[in-house]
């Protein structure tokens, strides 16, 4: 087995470090499972010690990816040694996820309504690509759209005030679209490209949308 | 796409430790998705003993094989191929009339480059399971190695042999060094499997005494890309077993792999495999179908499955 000490709590999650939050708790539910007893994945190549040893590292490697700031103390590390992968590899990985997934056909006899039931999840997914499409359809990209995104996915906004280090103010001013006491445009386009990550969405597409709308409605600043 | 370019953009080998894994249903899918984005495509049918793409193609009795090219002196495969009746897509036969001692070191070498020249964008080559010395050559030929997995226990214990064979035969073929050569063999091939030394430890004990030799090691270590394709799935939770196992082969061997998607048990599958069809053209619109579109899409990107698969 790898020295578990030598690996950053991104890899012993085996996420990216610019994986959203959500993305980190699914991360860390499918490795308790991998490493709990038992597993086909692990059983014949862990000794139970091992397990053991790698349990304790995915809970801490958990525990200090959820506390923004020893997240962020880490990414310091990392970009520091030039491990924080680039932006532009970023808009690579995002577009690679955009092509729609076939959803796997739901257990058989199994009625289940938590957070990972196959069928709400992919009703949630259908409703998110129906209010893109609604929006691009209309040309109408609001902040309100965040808004029932975030809610759908759901994530809160305290949540993304988290991730993003953006005030919760900008964060309601945005998604109730009023506009007015927002800073100028460069600053909001950055906050809805950061807002847009966290949502999993394009966000190069979906800021330049939104500014666009934002723009017309209270003039270029 | 013109006549001028050296060869293939990339060289793509499917593999599996198992058979009936679904092997020669992806390596024949990837292909026509392929050709149908208007690429020119070469599939090589490399089962040494197993070989019967053509008949998924719904070839009866293959014109020429690549028995016939190991057999010969041309160091062409041009003359071996043969059109699929899908356009951009050409295909060599398997070894039906090969001996079944398998290829030698010269065959292979002879292929090696008779790929490396075939005047196409993208070569894919479907080799057989197990871990024998030939089908691990003819996986690290490839540019990419795309190893399908189904979520059963017996798959997934032949995956870590195949992949320790498949990084033993990659860091023994970068060194002439006798000694090197025998001190990884005594690393992966003695021993209790939780005794099992990493690959990022062993290189850096070798380092101290062969300094050179390790640098070496390790970007060609580097180089080797694998994709783990988990095919099979019929639960949603079958899905995580792909995460599983990246997971495992990082934490055991060190050695970070891709995991590029799965593909939904379909009946139309086996209904295809019957009449000798292929499912990307007599079921274009089946779930299994889209779940080979996406993972030849995320092969070419170089993405993975993302954790919010759903």
């Amino acid at each position: 087995m790898i020295e578990l000490g030598t690996l950053n709590p991104y890899e012993i999650l085996d996420v990216d470090p610019r994986a959203t939050v959500a993305e980190i708790k699914r991360a860390f539910q499918i490795a308790l499972k991998t490493y709990g007893p038992g597993h086909m994945a692990t059983a014949g190549l862990f000794t139970e010690e091992q397990r053991e040893e790698i349990l304790n590292k995915v809970h801490e490697a958990y525990n200090v990816l959820m506390d923004p700031e020893r997240r962020g103390h880490w990414d310091e590390i990392l970009r520091q040694k030039g491990l924080y992968p680039l932006e532009a590899e970023q808009h690579l990985r995002l577009a690679a996820a955009d092509t729609a997934l076939p959803i796997p056909p739901k257990p058989r006899g199994l009625e289940r309504h938590s957070v990972q039931d196959p069928k709400l999840q992919e009703e949630r997914e259908q409703r998110v690509r129906e209010l893109l499409a609604a929006a691009e359809q209309r040309g109408e990209w609001t902040g309100a759209l965040l808004r029932q995104v975030r809610e759908i996915r759901s994530v809160s906004l305290e949540e993304i005030a988290q991730r993003t280090k953006i005030g919760r103010g900008h964060l309601r001013s945005i998604e109730e679209d009023s506009y007015d006491f927002l800073p100028p445009d460069v600053y909001v386009k950055g906050f809805l490209s950061q807002i847009a990550k966290v949502l999993g969405l394009d966000s190069s597409k979906v800021a330049s949308r939104i500014m666009e709308h934002i723009r017309k409605i209270r003039g270029p600043r | 796409m013109g006549e001028s370019r050296r060869g293939p953009r990339a060289v793509w080998a499917v593999g599996g430790g198992k058979g009936g894994t679904g092997k020669t249903l992806i390596a024949s899918n990837m292909a026509i998705c392929l050709a149908k984005r208007g690429h020119k495509v070469l599939l090589v049918d490399a089962d040494v003993g197993g070989a019967n793409l053509h008949t998924c193609l719904g070839i009866e009795r293959p014109k020429y094989t690549l028995g016939a090219f190991f057999q010969g002196n041309h160091g062409d495969l041009t003359d071996y191929m043969e059109e699929t009746g899908v356009a951009n897509l050409l295909l060599v036969s398997g070894t039906l009339d090969y001996p079944v001692r398998g290829p030698k070191v010269r065959d292979m070498n002879r292929l090696r480059n008779a790929l490396r020249r075939a005047q196409v964008d993208y070569v894919i080559l479907d080799i057989g399971s197990g871990s024998a010395q030939t089908t691990m050559e003819l996986f690290l030929m490839a540019s990419l190695g795309v190893y399908v997995i189904v979520p059963e226990p017996t798959s997934i214990e032949n995956t870590y042999r195949f992949l320790k064979e498949a990084i033993y035969w990659t860091l023994v073929k970068s060194t002439r060094k006798r000694s090197v050569k025998s001190a990884l063999n005594r690393a992966f091939h003695v021993g209790k499997i939780e005794d099992f030394q990493p690959v990022p430890e062993l290189l850096k004990h070798l380092g101290r005494t062969e300094p050179l030799v390790s640098r070496i090691l390790r970007s060609n270590l580097e180089s080797f890309q694998v994709r783990l394709v988990l095919n099979q799935v019929r639960r949603y939770e079958d899905v995580e077993v792909g995460f599983s196992v990246r997971s495992a082969v990082h934490k055991y061997f060190g050695l970070k792999v891709d995991y590029s998607g799965y593909i939904n048990f379909d009946e139309r599958v086996i209904q295809c495999v019957r009449s000798r069809q292929s499912l990307l053209q007599s079921y274009p619109e089946s779930n299994a179908a889209k779940c080979i579109e996406n993972l030849t899409q995320r092969l070419l990107s170089q993405g993975q499955l993302a954790f919010d698969f759903f």
